[in-house]
């Protein structure tokens, strides 16, 4: 099995995305140290799940946003599996509105948690990682790539991630830990009622996109897993935009008005 | 005539380096200035000086655009001496280098502090006179945000965020008639070097890559920041113009070999001098 007795650090890895991630981690043969903020029920859940395919589960309620958090969690994890040589930075928090309604609480705690913390997190990790090297994957957003609506302190602080993530690999190759991003487009998760119009970002990513329907999280673990496989090690610094197609090509008969027809896509049930 | 004739130009970290530059620029092309700095007020006053021997108007404003009022005291101070705002760049910053095992998290703060946030908190407090006036804002970024340069990780990453937040910002306020756009700088001969502690090393760098063109200075700069400050560049909106004598262009696999290895390199098994 691909990760046969090595040790997966996934932050926010209870649910959505981070979930998807810590299964197929786990289905791959990897032991499993999953932090949660809160959702402890879910935690559990996944540690059952996982423990039942053989894996050791270590379970850390970590509050990310704070850099006392950070320290707190790898305490634990010294105490607990003492090993680290996959990291996923998937914890990510973020504000919703628009660029003149920022004020600096919010812009901070969004920057805290989507860039501070992973920077913090990985310097935490990096005593395990160097040990026989390893690697370190962070999840983003087609968001740092592009503006969404309403998403400026999501997508801002996320594109500083990706950076971040770029610096990570170019001063610890010498180490032997690559590190990359996957950005996803959107994906069903509870953030997507976030946006002002949560249908409207998923009939727009079922139509407009090429794949034809809603990204899924397993669709971005996928990518994530394979970044955090021996099949991607000729990737590094990279981020790997994952959206469905929905950026790929301008199609004008979208923007006929008698081609557009909400009602008739929701009564199918959306995606 | 010249196109800023009659209009109004607020530059941060406009004591010296680049700032200082485009604020001469912009008054050679006939706005009026407002000078902010943090501290140097005397340099300020100086690039003042050469604004108004220009025939402009010139101001300068002190304040600290990190602190939490500084951005909205900022635009109340430049209010009391001008009527209209046309152009704004903010382009205060203090590249601070440092590997990311060392870093903590305060040098990691200042660095979002200064490069981002300070940014847009003041891109938010000059909104309504750039909304008056049809304005455009031209912010400064590096080339360290799209790629990984030793010990920039902060400010790289910072930069990063502001190019995002210029996509966001410029589509947001499109509508409202103000044009956002960036450039995006390769290392500027500021007087940044002589407080890096590889500033040698990257001088040395430099001076090989950007044979043709010569390392850049601040007046380098200044005239690409006034023509995305221009009606010449209308239908450029959020983006990142990259200006660094084409220093991330291409690879040249033979240089870098003769650099690392001498002139005489063979493959055969060598290791670096």
């Amino acid at each position: 099995m691909e990760f046969a007795g090595k040790v997966a650090l996934v932050t926010g890895g209870s649910r959505g995305i981070g979930l998807e991630i810590s299964r197929r981690l786990a289905q791959g043969g990897a032991d499993l140290i999953i932090g949660y903020k809160k959702d402890l029920e879910n935690a559990e859940k996944a540690k059952a799940e996982f423990e039942a395919l053989g894996r050791r589960v270590q379970l850390v309620q970590a509050d990310l946003r704070k850099p006392a958090g950070v320290d707190a969690l790898f305490e634990e994890v010294a105490a607990g599996l003492d090993q680290i040589d996959i990291l996923v930075l998937n914890a990510a928090f973020g504000t919703m509105g628009e660029v003149l309604r920022m004020g600096r609480a919010s812009w901070r705690a969004s920057y805290d948690t989507n860039v501070l913390s992973p920077m913090l997190t990985a310097k935490g990790a990096l005593p395990w990682l160097k040990r026989k090297g390893g690697v370190i994957t962070a999840t983003s957003t087609l968001g740092a790539h592009t503006a969404y609506p309403t998403y400026v302190a999501i997508g801002s602080s996320k594109a500083a991630m990706e950076t971040l993530v770029k610096y990570m690999a170019f001063e610890w190759a010498k180490y032997g830990i690559r590190a990359n991003s996957v950005a996803a487009g959107p994906v069903e998760t509870r953030a997507i009622d976030w946006f002002r119009d949560g249908d409207a970002v998923r009939i727009f990513t079922a139509k407009k996109g090429l794949a034809g329907r809603m990204g899924l999280p397993s669709d971005i673990a996928d990518v994530a897993v394979w970044l955090c496989s021996q099949q991607s090690h000729w990737i590094w610094g990279q981020s790997i935009v994952a959206e469905g197609g929905i950026l790929c090509g301008v199609d004008y008969d979208d923007w006929m008005e008698e081609n557009v027809d909400r009602n008739e896509f929701t009564a199918e049930g959306g995606a | 005539m010249a196109r800023f004739d009659g209009q109004v130009a607020l530059i941060t970290g406009a004591s010296r380096g680049i700032g200082a530059a485009v604020a001469v620029r912009m008054a050679e092309e006939g706005a009026d200035v407002a000078i902010a700095c943090l501290e140097q007020a005397d340099l300020a006053e100086a690039v003042a000086e050469r604004v108004r021997a220009l025939g402009r108007k010139a101001v300068v404003l002190q304040g600290d655009l990190t602190s939490a009022r500084g951005p909205r005291q900022l635009l109340k101070d430049f209010a009391e001496h001008f009527d209209r705002l046309d152009v704004l760049v903010p382009a205060a910053g203090n590249a601070e280098i440092c590997a990311l095992e060392d870093m903590d998290v305060d040098t990691w703060q200042r660095s979002f502090s200064i490069h981002l946030e300070a940014v847009l908190h003041t891109c938010q407090a000059a909104h309504p006179l750039l909304k008056a006036s049809g304005g455009r804002i031209v912010m400064l970024s590096g080339v360290g945000a799209r790629a990984a340069f030793t010990g920039y990780a902060a400010v790289g990453a910072a930069k990063a965020g502001l190019e995002s937040l210029l996509q966001y910002m410029a589509s947001e306020w499109i509508k409202d008639g103000i044009r956002v756009n960036a450039v995006s700088c390769g290392t500027v001969d500021t007087g940044i070097l002589e407080r890096w502690p590889i500033g040698a090393r990257v001088r040395s760098f430099l001076e090989r890559k950007t044979v043709g063109v010569g390392i850049a200075k601040p007046e380098d700069i200044a005239p690409i920041v006034t023509f995305l400050a221009s009606p010449e560049s209308r239908y450029i909106v959020g983006q990142s113009v990259v200006a660094d004598g084409g220093v991330t262009l291409g690879i040249d696999f033979e240089q870098w070999v003769r650099q690392a290895y001498g002139q005489d390199a063979t493959f055969a098994g060598q290791e670096p001098s």
